[in-house]
């Protein structure tokens, strides 16, 4: 029978995903912002498998709305077993430059731990932002955990700035999703909080990016587009 | 090797998700017994370096030819401060000479056909590298992992533990630009007062399944308390579960290697750190 493991505490590396969501105004156009509270929850139990098949991650996820400034909505990192979806509302602009510099607070060390797994950044816009946005990616860019996250986006409908959400993912090889109905918005809330959870997991060495699978593709069909 | 004061310990786990172990290790003692020579690599295992696992083992081998030879050619009547240069510049330039040189052969013999670019980078691999002597004890590290030594005050030291190392688990690599002044060099010649009990090379996939590197340390002590008190056969046979244990904590392959001194063999060689005469 092998004896004790000697030495301190062991414990799962933390994963942290944060999801960055803009509640302006119009995101209560057509159902935009209900069909976002559902396909967040729709996309936790899939966050739960893909967390259980990754054990030796530890799966924590917080929250940030931003309209008239940015605020927490879930402040406390919560593992993914323990986390429950309350729905954000909408009001005011687009102001996601003060959501960055929130996230940016949270991705220093301390608070990050040392020793962590690279985090996640999930954005979800479907407009112009509307205050000084660079300024807050740069303070994400400023601190090391910033610098190496997974980053994924979503674009909602045509009127989304793809050039600000392409300039956050910061990386050639991938652009945002572009949800333009209900369904698309579901399957890329899916993608992006699996597969990028999955990517950030897996430890391994060297200098690149997560390197993330395709995203879904869905059939291009206008007639479907209500945003 | 029966004659030798030093015993050796050496295990590998395979992360619980990858389908093969990246780390790569060897060690061996002279044969008079008086020298003991390890490395440990960690072939870093994404999309990006396809070839790491073998990057890990050319890695190893490469430091084992040049530093076996280095040490051939170093003398105790030497001026310290020039075997001290040797080892800073000279070695590292060679040992990173001949990975390269072993990676353009495995090519050569095996095309890579793959989604990425081919070059050295497809092998990206740390290394942990040390000699032990009677005399000079000299450690190399380019990338992440501990090395941990431990004198008879039953103390463990990391002294090349790197703050500045980039965080999460990216890292410098032996495929990295100028790779030979990313090597970091230990060096404590040997001097009368405590003399080295442990050393040990671990790849990062075991201080990450620690909460603290504190923790970690918690783990070289009570390697070292264990060696004392249930000697070095029992830890060799529960060192293999001890890092499957901790592998499934980083989910990352997990290598240990050390060179234990037992106490009651050891006379007179004392180890210390210190600065080059």
């Amino acid at each position: 029978m092998t004896a004790e493991l000697p030495g301190g505490q062991m414990a799962h590396r933390p994963v942290h995903f944060f999801w960055l969501l803009d509640c302006s105004s119009s995101m209560s156009i057509n159902g935009k912002i209900g069909s976002l509270n559902f396909a967040v929850r729709e996309a936790i139990p899939e966050m739960q498998r893909v967390a259980k098949d990754n054990a030796s991650a530890q799966l924590m996820v917080r929250a940030i709305m931003f309209a008239n400034g940015a605020q927490w909505h879930v402040q406390a990192p919560t593992p993914i077993e323990d986390f429950h979806w309350t729905d954000v509302a909408t009001s005011g602009i687009t102001d996601l430059g003060a959501a960055l510099r929130l996230v940016a607070e949270e991705l220093r060390t301390p608070p990050m731990p040392p020793r962590a797994l690279k985090p996640v950044l999930a954005l979800v816009s479907d407009g112009q932002p509307t205050d000084d946005w660079r300024s807050g990616l740069r303070a994400v860019d400023d601190t090391p955990w910033g610098r190496r996250a997974v980053r994924v986006a979503v674009a909602i409908g045509q009127d989304a700035d793809i050039a600000m959400l392409q300039e956050f993912l910061d990386n050639p090889e991938l652009q945002p999703l572009q949800a333009n109905n209900p369904k698309q918005l579901a399957d890329a809330i899916r993608w992006m909080s699996t597969v990028a959870v999955k990517a950030a997991s897996m430890p391994h060495g060297g200098r690149d990016t997560a390197v993330l699978p395709q995203p879904p593709t869905s059939v291009d069909d206008d007639a479907d587009d209500v945003w | 090797m029966s004659d030798s004061a030093w015993r050796l310990l050496a295990a590998s786990a395979k992360g619980p998700k990858k389908k093969v172990n990246q780390d790569y290790h060897d060690m061996h003692v002279s044969s008079d017994g008086a020298e003991v020579f390890m490395a440990v690599a960690d072939g870093h295992g994404s999309a990006a370096y396809p070839r790491s696992d073998i990057g890990s083992r050319l890695a190893v081998e490469a430091f084992l030819e040049v530093v076996t030879e280095f040490w051939r050619s170093c003398n105790r009547d030497d001026q310290l401060r020039h075997v001290h240069f040797r080892a800073k510049e000279d070695l590292p330039r060679d040992v990173v000479h001949n990975w390269r040189s072993r990676v353009r052969d495995h090519l050569e013999r095996e095309p890579f056909t793959g989604a990425v670019p081919v070059g050295p980078e497809i092998y990206g691999t740390t290394l942990l590298g040390a000699v032990v002597s009677e005399w000079l004890v000299l450690g190399w590290q380019l990338g992440d992992g501990e090395l941990c030594v431990l004198h008879s005050d039953g103390e463990p030291v990391l002294p090349l533990y790197d703050s500045s190392e980039p965080a999460g688990d990216e890292t410098y690599s032996m495929c990295s630009p100028g790779a030979r002044h990313l090597m970091r060099l230990y060096w404590a010649p040997v001097q009368a007062e405590q003399p080295l009990r442990l050393l040990t090379l671990s790849t990062d996939g075991l201080s990450n399944s620690f909460v603290s590197m504190a923790d970690y340390l918690d783990f070289v002590r009570g390697i070292d308390r264990r060696l004392s008190d249930n000697g070095a056969d029992q830890v060799a046979a529960d060192l293999p579960e001890w890092l499957k244990r901790a592998s499934s904590y980083s989910g990352d392959d997990t290598t240990f290697v050390g060179a234990w001194c037992n106490p009651r063999l050891q006379e007179g060689s004392d180890v210390r750190n210190s600065q080059v005469r």
